[in-house]
C-alpha cells in the first residue's frame, strides 16, 4: 500500500504554525520599491507669510516648551520689534495657518506680544554684538519700523549705526501714526531701548535732503523716510478751516497736542489712517463717520480693525464719494458726496466704484479728516525718485543706482504694513553687510510650502484659539489705554501649543510605528530608512502627522 | 464557610467581575474589547484596573469585536498574554479570527457570556452562539458557577498556552453573569506560582523578524492541520492535569466531566452550564427516593473529552441530554456529539435528546425531574429530538 494511513498517535515532524524559520531580514524587500520614501522639512506657511521673515514655527516650537528667552531671541533674530508687532501687526503668518483646515489658525499675534511682555518683564537684554573690522559707520534716515530694523540687524554685526529722523523722537509712524491705545508708548520705548543698548545712536530733528554732504562720511547709507504726504483729495473746500489730513491729525495726537472735539467729525477712506484717525477723535470727544467711496468688503483696513471702530459705535457710509465741502461762517460746515455704486473690476480685483448721476447727499461736519493714502515726499528725494511709481526707486535689497546707498521701507516699497518695513530694513542690512564684504546678499532657499493636503490631521485634536480680552467699550473710548489686554504668558503657552510643527520632523516615531517592514531606524538626529527593506509602501508618509516625509518615485540606476 | 489559603480573598462577586479578577490574577499584558451585553462589565472592570494600575497591561478599545480579536492575535504572536470578552453577536463577529488564532496557534483566551442570537434580539442564555464556533479549533469550557468562571480562566490560559490554541470559556447570561455569589480570588503569588509566564516557541519581533501565516501549499497545509488536531487531543490530557493541580493547590475541584451518582444507572443526566446546578438537586433528591439516576457534567466540550465522557455513562441503560441550544435540522448539539462518542461500542446506552431553556427560558427542578420521569418510563424515545416545556 502506497498511501500511509494511520492513527493521529504522532503528529507530523515541523513547528506547529506556518512560520519562516530563517530570519526574514535575508528577503530584499527594498528591490520592489518604485517609490522611495524621503524625510524632508517642508516651510510652514506661517514662516513663508511673515514678511520679516520670523521662523514663527520654531518661535512656537520654544514657547511652547517654555523656552521664553529661546524663542524671544528667535523672532528678535528677524525682527526687533516683537512687542509692536505682537501689537499691531496684521499677522500674515495666521492666515494660510494649515490648522484653519481643523479647527482655527494658531493665534501667532498673541504669543509673540506675550513672549515680548514677558522678555520685558524678565529685563532680558540685547544679544552680543559682533566685531567688523575695520568698523563701518552706517547712517540711517528715517526712525520708523524699517530704519530701526537695518540699524538693529546692521548693529548686531558690529557696525556703527546713527539713525536720522525728521521727529524729535525715534519710531517714525509707530510713534506718530499709531495711536497709543493700539500700542502703549512704554513697549516702543523699551524695544528702542534696546537698539541704544546695541549700541545705536539716534539724532531727531534732521530732515533728509537729496545730496546730503552731512552723510558723506558715512561708509553706506539707508534712507527709509516713509510715506508722510497725505494724498490731497482735490475737491472744492479742501483748504477750508476744520479741514486736514487724518494723518496730521493723528501726529498732533500722538504728540500730546490735540484739543478736544465736538460734533460731527467725518473722515474720509478707508485704509488703517482713516481707522485710526476716526478712532483717535472718537476718543477726543467727536462724532465720526467714516464715509468710503467702496463697499465696506473693499476697505483696505484689517478686519479686525474694522471690527472694534464698528464696536466702538463709529458710523459708516459706504459708496460714497466727496465732490465739495461746504463752507458757514469761515469754516467747513458740511460735505456733499456722490452716491457711488460697484462697477466692473479693477486692477486691484475690486470693483471700480461709479458715481450714479444725480444722486449726492450731504452730511453735517465740525471737522473732515481726509486720509485717502498717504506719499513721499518727492522733493526731499528727487534724485532717488522713480518717477512712475512715485516711489524710491530701489530693489528688493534695497540697493539703488548709486554707490553706498540704499533705500527701503514704505518709501521703496510702497507696502504700507509695519512687518513689511522690518523685513525690508533686515534686507537692506543684509545687503550693506554684503556690498562691505565684496559679496552679494544671501539669503535661505524657499523650501516647499505644507499645505493641509500634506498634514494628517487624525493626530490632532481639537483645540480652541486663544482670543485675547477687549476693553469693554465705554471704557476704551473713553482715554488711550490699550483695547487689547492679554491672558497672561501661560495661556499664551499653551496657545503656543497648539501649533502642529507642519512640514517639520518632530520625532514623534508615528513613522517607526507603522512601518510594516521595521525599515526605520531612530539616529541621533532623526530616523534613517533601511533602504534593503523598505518597500516604499508608503504608509509612513501618509501616517506622518506633519507632512515631513516625501514619496519621490524611485529613479532607474 | 470553608477556609481559604493565606492571602487569598473571598469576594462576593457577579460572573463578569470574576473574569476581571482572573485575568489580572492571570497577568494578562493586552486586554482589547468591544462591549457587548451582557459581558461589558468584564471589559468595564479591565479598564479601570488598567487605568488605576492593578493590572499593567495595555487596553485596546477598538471598533469591532472582529478587531478586538485581530488585537489580542497581534499581542499574542508578539509573545504577549491577550484576552478579550464577548457574547452571541460579538462572537459571530469574531468567527474569522478564531479560525485564524488556532491556525497561527495563538493561546489568546475569551470569555464569551453565552447569549441568544438574533433574530429577534434576545440578551439571554442559549448557548448556540458558543457551539457554532465548535469547529474553528477554539479550546471550549461551560461553567456551572461564578467559581467555577474564575478558575477556569486561569486554568484556559495554562492550557491554551501549553497547547499552543485559543481557548473559549463560557458562562450562561445573566444567571452567572449579572448574578453575584462568593468567589475566592488566590494570592497573586500563589497564582504566579501555578501559572507560568507566556513564553511561546516562535515570536513576531522586529529584532528577530520571521515570516508567519505565509502561504503553505497542499504540500504542507494538511501536516499543519493534523498538528493543529494533535494539539487539542492533547489538550483533554493538559485540562485534565491542570484541573486536577488547580484543585489541588486551590482546594476548588472542577473535573473536565464530572460524574455523581451510582455506578450502573438506569438514566444518566448530562448537563452543561448553570442547568448542572439546578440538576445536582434534583439528581439528589431522586436518588434519596431509590431512582438510579447519575448525573454527568460536561466542562470541557472543545476538545472533545472522549474517554472521560465513555467512562462517566459506562453502564447506564439510558442517557438523557439537555441541551440549552439548537443545530437546526440536526437538534441538541451536546447529544448529537455525544451519540457520536458512544456509536460503534457495544452496550452503547439509548441517548435521548432534549432541548430546553432556549433564549432564557427557566430550567427548574420541575422541569428536570419531568426530563427524568420522561427517561424512566420509557425504552426509546419518541423521536431522535425532544422538545421540553414547548407550548401547543
Amino acid at each position: 500500500m502506497a498511501t500511509s494511513i494511520r492513527p493521529l498517535d504522532r503528529a507530523p515532524a515541523g513547528p506547529p504554525m506556518a512560520v519562516s524559520l530563517r530570519s526574514t531580514r535575508e528577503l530584499v524587500t527594498g528591490t520592489w520599491r518604485t517609490f522611495r520614501p524621503r524625510y524632508v522639512e517642508r516651510a510652514s506657511p506661517c514662516n513663508l507669510d511673515c514678511p520679516a521673515g520670523t521662523d514663527v514655527r520654531a518661535v512656537l516650537a520654544l514657547a511652547a516648551e517654555g523656552d521664553v528667552e529661546g524663542a524671544w531671541r528667535t523672532i528678535r533674530a528677524r525682527n526687533p520689534l516683537p512687542g509692536v508687532c505682537g501689537r499691531v501687526c496684521y499677522h500674515p503668518c495666521e492666515t494660510h495657518c494649515n490648522r484653519a483646515a481643523f479647527d482655527a489658525p494658531v493665534a501667532v499675534h498673541a504669543v509673540e506680544r506675550a513672549l515680548a511682555d514677558e522678555a520685558l518683564r524678565r529685563r532680558l537684554g540685547p544679544e552680543p554684538v559682533g566685531v567688523q573690522l575695520p568698523p563701518r559707520l552706517v547712517a540711517v534716515v528715517g526712525a520708523g519700523p524699517a530704519g530701526l530694523s537695518c540699524a538693529h540687524h546692521l548693529a548686531r554685526r558690529g557696525c556703527h549705526v546713527t539713525v536720522f529722523d525728521a521727529m524729535p523722537r525715534p519710531g517714525g509712524m509707530l510713534r506718530y501714526g499709531i495711536p497709543a491705545y493700539r500700542l502703549p508708548r512704554e513697549i516702543l520705548d523699551a524695544e528702542i531701548g534696546l537698539l541704544h543698548q546695541l549700541g545705536v545712536r539716534f539724532v531727531g530733528r534732521v530732515r533728509w535732503q537729496s545730496h546730503m554732504t552731512a552723510l558723506e562720511s558715512f561708509d553706506a547709507t539707508f534712507v527709509a523716510i516713509g510715506l508722510q504726504r497725505s494724498r490731497a483729495i482735490g475737491v472744492p473746500g479742501q483748504h477750508l478751516p476744520g479741514v486736514r489730513s487724518g494723518l496730521d491729525f493723528l501726529r498732533q495726537v500722538n504728540a500730546g497736542a490735540a484739543e478736544p472735539l465736538s460734533g460731527p467729525v467725518l473722515v474720509i477712506g478707508g485704509g488703517n489712517t482713516a481707522l485710526d484717525a476716526a478712532r483717535a477723535a472718537l476718543r477726543l470727544g467727536g462724532e465720526p463717520t467714516i464715509v468710503y467711496r467702496r463697499r465696506k468688503e473693499d476697505m483696505p483696513a484689517h478686519p479686525d480693525e474694522i471690527a472694534q471702530a464698528e464696536a466702538e459705535g463709529i458710523r459708516f457710509v459706504f459708496l460714497a464719494a466727496p465732490v465739495a465741502f461746504l463752507e458757514a461762517h469761515g469754516r467747513v460746515a458740511a460735505a456733499e458726496f456722490q452716491r457711488m455704486r460697484p462697477g466692473p473690476p479693477d486692477a486691484s480685483g475690486r470693483s471700480r466704484p461709479e458715481p450714479i448721476p444725480g444722486a449726492t447727499f450731504t452730511l453735517p461736519a465740525v471737522h473732515v479728516l481726509t486720509a485717502i493714502g498717504e506719499e513721499v515726499e518727492r522733493e526731499a528725494v528727487e534724485s532717488l525718485l522713480d518717477r512712475a511709481s512715485g516711489r524710491l526707486a530701489a530693489d528688493r535689497w534695497g540697493r539703488t543706482t548709486t554707490r553706498a546707498l540704499f533705500a527701503g521701507g514704505d518709501a521703496a516699497t510702497g507696502a504700507g504694513t509695519v512687518v513689511d518695513a522690518i523685513g525690508s530694513g533686515r534686507r537692506a542690512a543684509e545687503a550693506i553687510a554684503a556690498f562691505f564684504e565684496g559679496r552679494d546678499p544671501a539669503e535661505a532657499a524657499l523650501a516647499e510650502r505644507v499645505g493641509p493636503e500634506h498634514l494628517n490631521f487624525f493626530y490632532f485634536r481639537p483645540k480652541p484659539r486663544l482670543v485675547l480680552p477687549h476693553r469693554p467699550v465705554a471704557s476704551a473710548i473713553a482715554s488711550f489705554e490699550e483695547v487689547v489686554g492679554s491672558r497672561g504668558w501661560a495661556a499664551a503657552q499653551a496657545e503656543a501649543a497648539r501649533c502642529v510643527a507642519c512640514g517639520h520632523c518632530t520625532r514623534c516615531d508615528t513613522c517607526l510605528t507603522f512601518c510594516p517592514d521595521v525599515a526605520i531606524r531612530r539616529t541621533p538626529d532623526g530616523y534613517e530608512i533601511d533602504e534593503a527593506h523598505c518597500k516604499g509602501c508608503g504608509l509612513c508618509a501618509a501616517e506622518c502627522p506633519r507632512g515631513a516625509i516625501a514619496l519621490v518615485p524611485e529613479t532607474l540606476p | 464557610m470553608t477556609a481559604i489559603a493565606d492571602g487569598a480573598v473571598r469576594q462576593v462577586l457577579e460572573g463578569t467581575h470574576a473574569i476581571s479578577y482572573a485575568v489580572q490574577r492571570s497577568r494578562v499584558g493586552v486586554v482589547a474589547a468591544y462591549p457587548i451585553t451582557p459581558s461589558s462589565g468584564v471589559v468595564e472592570l479591565l479598564s479601570e484596573m488598567c487605568a488605576d494600575g492593578r493590572l499593567d497591561a495595555r487596553f485596546v478599545a477598538v471598533e469591532s469585536e472582529h478587531s478586538a480579536l485581530a488585537t489580542c492575535a497581534g499581542a499574542s504572536q508578539a509573545g504577549v498574554r491577550a484576552f478579550t470578552a464577548t457574547s452571541s453577536h460579538g462572537l459571530a463577529y469574531m468567527h474569522e479570527m478564531l479560525h485564524w488564532c488556532a491556525g497561527a496557534r495563538l493561546p489568546v483566551v475569551l470569555a464569551n457570556v453565552n447569549r441568544a442570537l438574533g433574530s429577534p434580539w434576545n440578551i439571554f442564555v442559549d448557548q448556540t452562539d458558543s457551539l457554532s464556533q465548535r469547529d474553528t479549533g477554539c479550546i471550549q469550557y461551560y461553567c456551572e458557577n461564578n467559581q467555577d468562571v474564575f478558575d477556569t480562566i486561569v486554568q484556559a490560559f495554562k492550557v491554551a498556552e501549553q497547547v499552543l490554541m485559543p481557548a473559549m470559556v463560557c458562562l450562561d447570561a445573566f444567571f452567572l453573569s449579572h448574578t453575584s455569589e462568593p468567589v475566592v480570588v488566590p494570592a497573586q503569588a500563589d497564582v504566579d506560582a501555578w501559572l507560568p509566564p507566556y513564553h511561546p516557541p516562535f515570536v513576531l519581533s522586529p529584532d528577530a523578524p520571521h515570516a508567519f501565516g505565509g502561504l503553505p501549499l497542499g504540500d504542507s497545509y494538511m501536516e499543519l492541520r493534523a498538528r493543529m488536531q494533535k494539539a487539542m487531543e492533547d489538550a483533554v490530557a493538559a485540562a485534565d492535569e491542570a484541573a486536577r493541580s488547580w484543585g489541588e493547590r486551590f482546594g476548588h475541584h472542577h473535573p473536565i466531566v464530572e460524574r455523581m451518582g451510582p455506578d450502573r444507572p438506569e438514566v444518566a443526566l448530562v448537563t452543561s452550564g448553570t442547568v448542572t446546578g439546578t440538576a445536582r438537586v434534583v439528581v439528589a433528591d431522586r436518588q434519596r427516593r431509590g431512582d438510579a439516576v447519575a448525573l454527568v457534567k460536561l466542562r470541557l466540550f472543545r476538545p472533545f473529552p472522549f474517554e472521560h465522557v465513555r467512562r462517566a455513562v459506562a453502564g447506564a441503560r439510558k442517557v438523557a441530554v439537555i441541551d440549552r441550544n439548537i443545530s437546526f435540522g440536526h437538534g441538541g448539539i451536546m447529544a448529537s456529539e455525544l451519540r457520536a462518542a458512544l456509536c460503534n461500542r457495544p452496550d452503547a446506552p439509548m441517548v435521548f435528546s432534549f432541548v430546553a431553556g432556549l433564549g432564557g427560558r427557566d430550567i427548574t427542578p420541575e422541569v428536570i425531574d419531568d426530563v427524568i420521569a420522561y427517561v424512566l418510563e420509557r425504552p426509546v424515545p419518541e423521536a431522535d429530538t425532544l422538545w421540553v416545556g414547548l407550548k401547543e
